[in-house]
């Protein structure tokens, strides 16, 4: 029983010695914290790799009730090192005045300040990684009363950071705190901050930099801020934004205390964007280097913000109207979205609503202000007077969008037309990583008439730059390499059934109607049909009439099918030359309706006579024409020439797949197209027998006759006039 | 008036043309400036002060002048469409972005590949376009035929201006060779380098292929499968298109038909060839009118029937006249076999009166056998054999004035391909013409004379060149006659003694001139030729020769002198044939003779 009273006796004397020790402390705190007992303190820090020092060091403390103290700290070179995470920070000055409650068992912090911090300089990691700067900080509370704590406080906050790259922010800022009236907590929850902050960001290398003006308002219910600032350098696309009196406005939904915290944003916001339009460009089409945007936005989130939290809602950039004399356009983006942005795309759903709207009300004008550039307008199209428009209208979401595109012109001159109707959308899909745009798209020739050059009854020029010359050989590879593009596209271009293309050319009599189906598809070659259509011609000094000629399109072009039919009609009989096989080797037939041979086709087509009627020559001429246009030697063009040319005589080389006509000009007139190529060879020596033919029946033969029988030896060569009968 | 343009490979360039109007419908709807507007930024403007010397000034239209020669000059179209064409409304102004872009295509058509242009300033508004240089073709390689295509041998390519058709060309060229080499329908494609005026030929070959079957046109009055019997290429055989040809040209060498030309299509399998024909009558007169050797002029009259009977059989009736030689010839090859053969019957009738230095007789010849023709591997041959009989008369010379002989005769022709198909510009293959006449005075001959006569011709082209560069040739022959009888004894005709010299043998002597006017008994004569072709301007092609012979007056054998004449002369491909001037000096052993020109139309060596 002693020996209990002893225990408790001794217990009672524990506690109440700890108890008076506690008081003590709370009441004289200066007995715990000192200039030495933080000098050993550092003593100790030290040893765990944590450095301070300072040159001169005072703490001081005041009662401001029994159990409220406030400490005062005032060093002078402060230096903290702390070598674990290479941080570094040394003061000039450091004053900070706290005050702390100790009615509770855990300390509470009942007011901070005044602080003061002169010309802190820090610095974090180390070698390339290495972030510095310098801070200042001056504040006190505005309102200090004895006994009660602190209801409002400014702090003015400057300084800056360099970071690894030398790029540089500044800011300052006055922060005004506020406590919160009704549980009298000093916490970052239950302050009113009123702020403003003037920050500079600069990239020294690639001159670009941020330089804005925040202030504004946050407390536990909403944010507010106003915001104007430029951003200069950082997309080549976008060399400079500036934004003035943007207001973002962030309220906090009332709701129970045990729900997660929701807000309202708004934002509206103006936006000056500077459009990298060339010089030159800029000058033709007047565009204006600034696009006004009108940023707003009305969005569903936590509070405060967060990336890890849902957002939802739309945002919209309105585009200030472009008027300028050549192009009239204007454009608006609507952007829904709801989603986690910290799992931003795959738990985020983005759609946008994209409204382009573009003008060329005066074709004419266009032309004109390009003619002396690269840009220009070429013919026939110059001369054409009209407008043109686009418009572009689409959803798209982040990882998928569609923009149904729609264009037309409604162009004409004396003699030509172009009215064209496009439809098709713009599509994305984006697979992690890999964003593959795609673009399908009609375009209408709805009515069109175009003229082509003036020609000759000659081999027109060359209009077209031939691919084999150039600067470099290509492999395949590299051609095949060239021809991938991560850009898919197909488009669809065609004529109305009833309304094709009229191609007006002096070498017809009438417009040549061209119906086109074709389909250009990226990675893929030119494939479709073009169909040329009825019209008249006169060939072979006849009136006949196209009745169709259909390319199908294939790769190389060269290989591409046709077929055509031309009809001539005659006094007893219709003569039908078909075009098969392919552009390259066109295999030419012709049928007649009654039968007739071959050869007599022929005979009639070239020289308007039955074959017995023909001398050797002419006869001649018939079958080398025949194996020429069975052979794919007479080209579509050539024929073309052939046929709209009186020919006197066609000589065909087999061996060289050669050809050569006689044709007549006029009364005495005669022109003779040869084969000749640039290099002469054994293929061109060879010729296409042992005789020439000079004319209508007179040849050179080279007679053999005499080397078979070996009595002579020689071949001679006899100039002959020859019959058959 | 008559004038003649010459188009740079035509078929070809036609073709492009095509495609350039299809493109230009297309392109005039899509916005064809696009393309040139691409690549007029690409271009980097000239500063008149980087410009070379840029040559002859040439105001080609307002605002635009061309400094440098252009050649060809521009074409009507083409200043339309590089000025603008007043008549048309729609292409009355052509841009300046446009202008150029034409400008360069058509330059490029003709060589010069670096123009530069001077846009218009506003202090200036004149273009200038520097024409530049012409980039030559500095060397072509063919990828994909090794051992097939040796382009190499295309002599004539390098230092050629680099332009579109030139690359026709050599693609047409290619695909030639592969032709020729059994693969019928290769994919031939080139590239050319503008800096460096490299050309690289891609060729994919495909496999070697047969010629599986040949379509002939019909016929009204023969059987067109006839027709085979002058082919000189192989069914199942690798396809050659140097064999069609040649099979063309022996069906137009005896005037069959009109026309004939093959064409020919390739599947999986094979080629498949289709012969086109224009029959015409099958009655042909012709009169016609020649050099020949020696240059004496000549008359020929033949009136034929070319297809008679459905088997296509011949008849000919020919008449030749000149100064020396006077023919009346009939011919029939009668092919008496129901079905397609190359056997058949050839009968032949002549009377020849032939006056000469030394001689002058008239004789008639009637021959009656059976001949057959024959095609082995690159050599076409035609055999006869039968009975002949000759009949003599001498009119002047030794001899006895009428004499007679009945032989069986036998012949052999053999021509290679290659000689068939260079038949108007000799420069390869062979030719051998042999011949034996067997006769005794026992069987209606009036005296033994068994006549054996070699003849050949064989010709190199050197380093098998294309064009040649040098066409090397031989030709020889031998004839003799086994006979007890000398020619003083004043028995033989002279038609069958052996007489040298002219344009035929030895070019050093006139004609027939050797030994004099008692012939030989034997003879041979080898000559050689070496010609170089295509480098003098105007087709003129020099060659030098040196001819050797000897007569002997014993049968197969010859005695002194040894006659040899060298000599020079040029060769110019006429439009009309082959003319052919010749000066030589003849020798016998090494005393000097006299100098002896020839001038000939159509002869070849």
């Amino acid at each position: 029983m002693k020996l209990i009273r002893r225990i408790l006796f001794g217990v009672s004397l524990f506690l109440a010695t700890l108890l008076l020790g506690v008081l003590a402390i709370a009441v004289w705190p200066q007995i715990l914290i000192n200039s030495k007992t933080l000098e050993i303190a550092s003593h100790f820090l030290a040893r765990k790799g944590i450095d301070l020092q300072w040159k001169d060091l005072e703490v001081h403390f005041d009662s401001l009730a029994l159990l409220r103290k406030r400490m005062s700290l005032k060093t002078q070179g402060l230096c903290v090192h702390v070598s674990d995470s290479e941080i570094f920070g040394c003061s000039t000055v450091l004053n900070l005045s706290v005050a702390v409650s100790f009615a509770r068992l855990i300390p509470n912090l009942i007011e901070i300040g005044p602080v003061l911090i002169q010309d802190l300089k820090w610095s974090m990691g180390s070698g390339k990684k290495r972030i510095q700067g310098r801070l200042d900080l001056q504040g006190s509370p505005s309102q200090v009363r004895e006994l009660e704590p602190l209801e409002s406080g400014e702090f003015q906050l400057s300084g800056y950071t360099l970071l690894p790259d030398r790029s540089k922010i500044e800011v300052r800022g006055l922060l005004n705190l506020e406590r919160e009236a009704k549980t009298r907590k000093l916490s970052l929850h239950h302050f009113n901050l009123k702020y403003f902050l003037d920050a500079n960001f600069k990239k020294s290398i690639t001159h670009s930099k941020v330089a804005a003006h925040l202030e504004g308002e946050l407390n536990p219910q909403q944010f507010l801020s106003r915001v104007s600032g430029l951003a200069s350098g950082w997309l080549t696309q976008l060399p400079r934004v500036s934004f003035s009196n943007c207001q973002l406005a962030l309220r906090r939904n009332p709701s129970p205390a045990k729900e997660p915290a929701r807000a309202k944003l708004q934002l509206e916001c103006p936006l000056q964007l500077e459009v990298p339009v060339p010089p030159k460009t800029r000058n033709f089409f007047r565009i204006p280097s600034d696009l006004g945007v009108l940023l707003e936005a009305r969005l569903n989130t936590a509070f405060p913000p967060s990336i890890d939290e849902v957002v939802s809602g739309v945002a919209t950039a309105k585009f200030e109207p472009l008027l300028t004399p050549l192009i009239q356009g204007q454009a608006q983006i609507e952007t829904h979205l709801e989603g986690i942005p910290s799992e931003l795309p795959n738990q985020f759903q983005m759609e946008a609503q994209l409204g382009l709207n573009a003008k060329v009300h005066h074709f004419e004008n266009l032309v004109r202000t390009l003619e002396d550039t690269v840009w220009a307008v070429p013919a026939p199209l110059n001369v054409l007077n009209g407008n043109l428009n686009l418009n572009v209208n689409g959803k798209t979401k982040l990882n998928q969008g569609q923009f149904p595109i729609q264009i037309s012109s409604r162009l004409s001159s004396k003699t030509q037309k172009l009215d064209l109707d496009g439809l098709g959308d713009f599509k994305f899909n984006r697979i992690q990583d890999e964003f593959s745009p795609e673009l399908n798209f009609n375009l209408t020739l709805s009515q069109v008439q175009l003229e082509i050059p003036r020609l000759d009854w000659a081999i027109p020029p060359q209009l077209f730059p031939d691919d084999r010359i150039g600067p470099i050989f290509k492999s395949n590879r590299e051609t095949k390499l060239e021809s991938q593009s991560a850009f898919n596209y197909k488009i669809h271009l065609r004529t109305p059934q009833n309304q094709p293309i009229k191609i007006v050319t002096n070498l017809a009599q009438a417009p040549i109607p061209v119906g086109l189906d074709l389909h250009v598809e990226s990675q893929k070659p030119l494939s479709g049909v073009i169909q040329v259509g009825k019209f008249p011609v006169e060939v072979f000094r006849r009136k006949a009439l196209l009745d169709h000629f259909d390319i199908q399109l294939a790769h190389p072009i060269k290989d591409s099918s046709i077929d055509g039919l031309l009809r001539v009609d005659y006094a007893d009989y219709q003569i039908s030359l078909k075009a098969l096989s392919t552009i390259d080797k066109p295999r030419i037939s012709a049928t007649s309706d009654p039968p007739l041979p071959e050869n007599q086709v022929y005979a009639a087509l070239l020289f308007g006579r039955q074959m017995e009627e023909l001398n050797s020559d002419q006869a001649a001429s018939v079958g080398d024409a025949r194996a020429a246009f069975a052979d794919g030697a007479v080209s579509l063009a050539s024929l073309f020439v052939f046929a709209s040319t009186p020919i006197q005589s066609l000589g065909y080389d087999e061996s060289t797949k050669s050809i050569s006509a006689k044709v007549r000009l006029g009364e005495g007139t005669s022109l003779n197209i040869g084969s000749a190529s640039p290099v002469s060879g054994a293929a061109q020596n060879a010729s296409a027998g042992i005789q020439k033919r000079l004319g209508r029946f007179w040849t050179i033969t080279t007679d053999l006759s005499r080397s078979d029988t070996g009595e002579g030896g020689v071949a001679s060569a006899y100039l002959e006039w020859s019959h058959r009968y | 008036m008559k004038f003649a343009l010459k188009f740079d490979n035509l078929k070809i360039d036609l073709k492009r043309r095509a495609f350039s109007i299809i493109r230009i419908v297309l392109f005039s709807v899509l916005g064809w400036g696009i393309s040139f507007s691409i690549q007029s930024q690409a271009d980097s403007f000239a500063s008149e002060s980087q410009l070379p010397n840029p040559g002859p000034y040439e105001q080609l239209c307002d605002h635009l002048v061309i400094l440098g020669s252009v050649q060809p000059a521009w074409t009507p179209v083409e200043k339309r469409l590089i000025c603008g064409d007043p008549q048309s409304e729609a292409w009355k102004s052509i841009p300046y972005s446009q202008k150029k872009y034409n400008i360069r295509n058509f330059l490029q058509e003709r060589g010069y590949l670096h123009p530069l242009f001077v846009p218009p300033q506003v202090h200036d508004r004149e273009i200038k376009v520097i024409v530049g240089w012409q980039t030559y073709l500095t060397d072509v390689q063919v990828i994909g035929a090794n051992g097939i295509v040796d382009i190499h041998r295309k002599r004539d390519l390098l230092g050629k201006p680099l332009t579109p058709s030139i690359l026709g060309a050599i693609e047409k060229w290619v695909t030639q060779q592969l032709q020729s080499s059994g693969y019928a329908c290769p994919q031939v494609s080139s590239q050319a380098n503008s800096s460096t005026g490299e050309v690289r030929v891609f060729v994919e070959t495909g496999e070697v292929q047969n010629v599986l079957d040949v379509t002939t046109d019909s016929l009204s009055d023969m059987d067109s499968r006839a027709f085979r019997r002058y082919d000189a290429f192989d069914l199942n055989r690798p396809f050659n298109s140097n064999l069609l040809t040649v099979t063309s040209n022996r069906i137009l060498q005896f005037r069959i038909v009109e026309s004939t030309h093959f064409t020919s299509r390739c599947d999986s399998e094979g080629v498949h060839l289709f012969q086109d024909m224009v029959p015409g009558p099958p009655r042909l007169l012709t009169l016609g009118g020649g050099l020949s050797s020696e240059g004496v002029i000549l008359a020929k009259a033949t009136w034929r029937n070319a297809r008679l009977g459905k088997m296509g059989s011949l008849l000919d009736f020919t008449a030749t006249g000149s100064s020396q030689i006077q023919s009346l010839n009939a011919t029939l090859n009668w092919y008496f076999l129901p079905h397609v053969s190359r056997y058949y019957l050839s009968p032949f009738v002549q009377l020849l009166h032939r006056n000469e230095i030394n001689y002058e007789y008239i004789s008639s010849t009637a021959r009656f056998g059976i001949s057959r023709t024959t095609d082995e591997g690159n050599v076409g041959t035609i055999l006869f054999f039968g009975p002949k009989l000759d009949l003599y008369r001498t009119l002047r010379g030794v001899g006895q004035q009428n004499s007679k002989l009945v032989s069986l005769s036998g012949s052999v022709l053999l021509k290679s391909h290659a000689f068939e198909y260079y038949t108007q510009n000799p420069q390869a293959g062979f030719t051998l013409f042999s011949s034996l006449d067997l006769n005794n005075n026992h069987f209606f001959s009036d005296f033994n004379a068994q006549r054996i006569s070699v003849r050949g011709e064989a010709l190199w082209n050197f380093k098998n060149y294309d064009s040649p560069l040098w066409v090397i040739g031989l030709r020889g022959g031998f004839a003799t006659l086994i006979t007890q009888l000398d020619p003083t004894q004043g028995v033989l005709p002279p038609s069958l003694l052996q007489y040298l010299g002219g344009s035929i043998d030895i070019r050093g002597f006139s004609r027939q001139e050797l030994p004099g006017p008692v012939g030989g008994i034997s003879s041979f004569f080898l000559g050689s030729e070496a010609r170089l072709t295509q480098v003098l301007p105007l087709g003129l092609d020099p060659f030098l020769f040196v001819d050797v012979g000897a007569i002997g007056s014993q049968g197969v054998s010859f005695d002194s002198p040894l006659y040899w004449s060298p000599g020079l002369g040029v060769r110019w491909g006429s439009p009309i044939g082959p003319f052919r001037m010749t000066i030589a000096h003849g020798y016998q052993n090494l005393d000097p003779a006299h100098w002896q020109f020839f001038f000939s139309l159509g002869e070849e060596f």
